[in-house]
């Protein structure tokens, strides 16, 4: 019983203490941007030919020359990127964007959300799986 | 049946008076990278680590029982009867740490254990609340397994919990920015300075450092690798998350293993996706720490011979 206790106990420190960080600001946010995919693309070896970032910065995608596929979502002051094969990508047309699928539950599904018209190459991904 | 030597005085819940401490030092670290900026804490980051420590709790309510009855029926097929004496406890505390090394060492190199232990890594920052986010499934993938010697020789099976617990508090507070270099003291212990680097993923950094208490044993095994003030760290794991959510974090790469798996294609691929290095896959076509180093070794190599 006494264990259950102090568990309560935490649970509530931990509440105490999320609360004490967003009180003090660490609430910084970070956007996708384009450049942030080509400098990602670099730090592998590798050069982006074609980048897509959706309407508000947290997401952004780039073919690759290696014929690989970036991806970088923003997580809150950093920054969440995978570099993958092109057949390991989903992309699926859904009414508020594209939804992009990396089958990797620490890597969930997100919705692009786009300004224009999604472009071929996007909706292609993952087509030929 | 033989029953364990008894302690001679009563042991403390060594972790339970610790967590005030932990409270404390948290607000303190948090209140200082504000004034300072020397560190970084994000909101959602932090409330991911604390809640990944509540569910360690959690997992140690259910299957901390488990892991004590394995000690304790271990502790009855016992080589010696070493007791509770001084020098055995000196040699029980480094016996403790140099099974951690090993644990912490095996459980970066091998898929199997990592899949567990990742989740310690999987934060993009490093502060006292990173020291915190702590894995579920610990018991489940037998992590335990490696202090079992310690009890088969025959140190007392409270003894070895005891100092796995004064390990565990000892390197709570090396998970931080605030503090720099430690002198002399950066030559036998394991220092903010030298976790600093192993939670680091820039490739010279990778696996290196999986000291406990003792940084002795990265020096001995060739492991240790100082930090570069010249090169700034970047925190995280390879392929980083891209996801809070607490449940994502504590199963992702065991999930990712069961993807791999239903897949393989031989018994050499599911011992390989299992126990082979994390990034480990039957073409190579995946990185490993071992290929991100080799591949930055030759970049460096190549950036020396232009240079010349």
């Amino acid at each position: 019983m006494s264990e259950w206790i102090i568990l309560a106990a935490s649970a509530a420190v931990v509440a105490l203490m999320v609360l004490v960080a967003a009180l003090l600001g660490f609430r910084e946010r970070v956007a996708v941007t384009e450049a942030e995919l080509t400098r990602l693309a670099e730090a592998e070896g590798d050069q982006a030919e074609r980048a897509l970032v959706d309407a508000e910065g947290r997401l952004g995608i780039a073919l690759l020359r290696s014929g690989k596929v970036l991806i970088a979502r923003a997580m809150g002051d950093g920054i969440g990127a995978r570099e993958l094969g092109v057949g390991a990508v989903r992309a699926k047309r859904v009414s508020a964007g594209v939804r992009l699928d990396v089958n990797d539950i620490g890597f969930p599904p997100v919705v692009m959300r786009m300004k224009h018209e999604p472009p071929a190459w996007l909706l292609n991904l993952g087509a030929s799986r | 049946l033989r029953e364990p030597v008894p302690p001679p005085f009563e042991i403390p819940d060594i972790i339970t008076y610790a967590v005030p401490g932990f409270v404390a030092l948290i607000l303190i670290e948090m209140i200082y990278v504000r004034a300072t900026h020397k560190g970084r804490y994000q909101f959602a980051d932090s409330a991911t680590s604390l809640s990944m420590g509540l569910g360690n709790q959690v997992a140690g309510l259910i299957f901390g029982g488990l892991v004590i009855a394995t000690y304790f029926w271990v502790s009855q097929h016992r080589l010696f009867d070493l007791g509770w004496t001084w020098p055995v406890m000196l040699a029980c505390f480094f016996a403790e740490d140099l099974a951690y090394y090993w644990f912490h060492r095996i459980a970066h190199e091998r898929r199997w254990f990592w899949a567990s232990h990742v989740i310690h890594h999987t934060s993009q920052h490093y502060n006292l609340t990173t020291a915190l986010r702590q894995t579920w499934t610990g018991a489940i993938s037998l992590s335990f397994i490696f202090w079992l010697p310690l009890v088969l020789i025959g140190f007392p099976p409270e003894m070895v919990l005891m100092f796995q617990a004064i390990s565990l508090v000892y390197q709570f507070w090396i998970h931080t920015e605030a503090i720099d270099r430690m002198g002399p003291l950066e030559w036998v212990l394991n220092t903010p300075s030298h976790h600093r680097v192993h939670h680091a993923i820039n490739p010279r950094y990778l696996d290196a450092n999986y000291a406990g208490v003792l940084i002795i044993w990265d020096r001995l095994f060739g492991t240790f690798v100082p930090e570069d003030r010249d090169e700034p760290i970047r925190y995280g794991i390879i392929s980083q998350l891209g996801t809070f959510n607490p449940f994502r974090v504590a199963f992702h790469e065991w999930a990712g293993i069961w993807r791999d798996v239903t897949n393989a294609k031989s018994l050499r691929e599911v011992l390989g996706y299992v126990f082979g290095p994390p990034g480990w896959s039957p073409d190579g076509s995946r990185k490993t720490s071992a290929s991100i180093k080799a591949a930055w070794a030759a970049r460096q190599q190549g950036a020396a011979v232009a240079a010349e």
